[in-house]
């Protein structure tokens, strides 16, 4: 159908405008929460740890670049898969301990929870990636870039990694699971320290993977939120 | 789900149904009203049914209660200058609309005017994916002969 013949219907159905709408919807018993302060109720619920562990980390870096000074990157990149596994733990909160029917038959889907959830934390994550990258590049041989690119590949193996795990395996298994992988990951970075010369030449290598991870996470997301919708549609 | 836009749906739904601004109004408030009352169904994927669901029963009991004296459709506050052309290709749509059934009326208005998704026009009207693809098709299909202008074709 072309444009101008649907236009032409809409016109046809147009409908004389109402006339007590403004009044109705001021006073509408129902009316949802906004976005906004949707999003702040939930930034209520994510555990104190998970902050914490943020603290934790900025304040090594802090310490690390300013007093020490010394070459922070590697020890902040081997954090960074704590940092995502705080993320991870936080965002299958209610798989892990088996809550997803009790939440969902909550005020708001689990879906919407989790993606909030995400959300704010991702947010909040980028912005402390924000600070710490100049922390981590002030006394590095790196340019800034490649100190954002080997901050972020940690974090978004342990993310994807954890993710997968999560989606896969059921319970506390899938918490120690994760957390494993969070330590194999940040000993690989740590020992990765002693081979930087490597990475400097092959920068390239490093960007193609950020790359890979970015795909991956964003799928994993996708299959995480699915995986919700699927529950709601079993216990429904 | 933005209120102030399905609010907008709903009361086009129900004018479509009764012919009657005031009753339309006082159907869609009571839709909304009722929609919130039951608060089982708040974020649970199938808003938008149940929201025309209310609206369709509403509208046919209002209209079993006292048959409407329908109202002449004169738009009030409607600028007579606005767009001269759509009104004319409007009032030409208008006129072969008329001609099709109710049902094919109501899945244009449903499927083009308030974009409602196919899978919940079945279940509002109670008909298959099928049919209602039918229904559209054959009515585009004759509003086009009946309007048997190149620019609509």
């Amino acid at each position: 159908m072309n444009r101008k013949l649907r236009d032409a219907i809409r016109g046809a159905f147009e409908a004389p405008a109402p006339m007590h709408k403004q009044e109705f919807l001021r006073n509408a018993p129902g009316q949802r929460v906004s976005i906004l302060s949707f999003m702040l109720s939930q930034a209520g619920y994510i555990r104190k740890r998970v902050l914490a562990m943020s603290m934790f980390l900025f304040a090594l870096s802090l310490a690390g670049a300013c007093f020490l000074k010394m070459d922070m990157l590697w020890i902040i990149s081997a954090f960074m898969p704590f940092l995502a596994l705080s993320a991870v733990t936080e965002n299958s909160r209610s798989m892990t301990y088996g809550m997803e029917e009790l939440e969902m038959s909550s005020r708001f889907s689990l879906r919407n929870v989790v993606l909030a959830r995400m959300g704010i934390l991702g947010v909040f994550h980028l912005l402390l990636l924000c600070l710490l990258m100049p922390l981590a590049y002030v006394h590095s041989t790196f340019t800034l870039p490649q100190v954002g690119v080997y901050l972020l590949i940690p974090y978004l193996l342990t993310d994807v990694a954890g993710l997968w795990i999560t989606r896969n395996v059921r319970g506390k298994e899938g918490l120690y699971a994760c957390v494993g992988v969070a330590v194999c990951i940040s000993a690989i970075h740590f020992l990765l320290s002693n081979v930087s010369v490597f990475f400097i030449s092959h920068f390239e290598w490093s960007m193609a993977a950020l790359i890979g991870l970015i795909i991956l996470c964003i799928k994993e997301t996708k299959k995480m939120v699915q995986q919700t919708e699927e529950l709601r549609w079993n216990l429904s | 789900m933005d209120l102030s836009e399905q609010y907008d749906k709903i009361y086009r739904y129900c004018y479509f149904k009764l012919k009657h601004k005031e009753a339309a109004e006082d159907v869609t408030q009571e839709t909304f009203l009722r929609y919130f009352d039951n608060s089982r169904y708040e974020e649970r994927g199938k808003s938008l049914q149940y929201l025309y669901t209310i609206a369709r029963n509403l509208c046919i009991d209002e209209f079993r209660r006292q048959p409407l004296e329908q109202l002449p459709e004169v738009q009030a506050g409607a600028d007579p200058a606005d767009m001269e052309e759509r009104v004319i290709a409007s009032v030409s749509v208008k006129a072969a609309l008329l001609n099709l059934d109710r049902e094919s009326q109501e899945v244009l208005l449903l499927r083009y005017v308030n974009e409602v998704p196919i899978s919940v026009i079945c279940n509002i009207m109670g008909i298959s994916r099928f049919a209602v693809y039918r229904k559209t098709n054959s009515a585009i299909k004759q509003i086009k002969e009946q309007l048997g202008r190149e620019e609509f074709v």
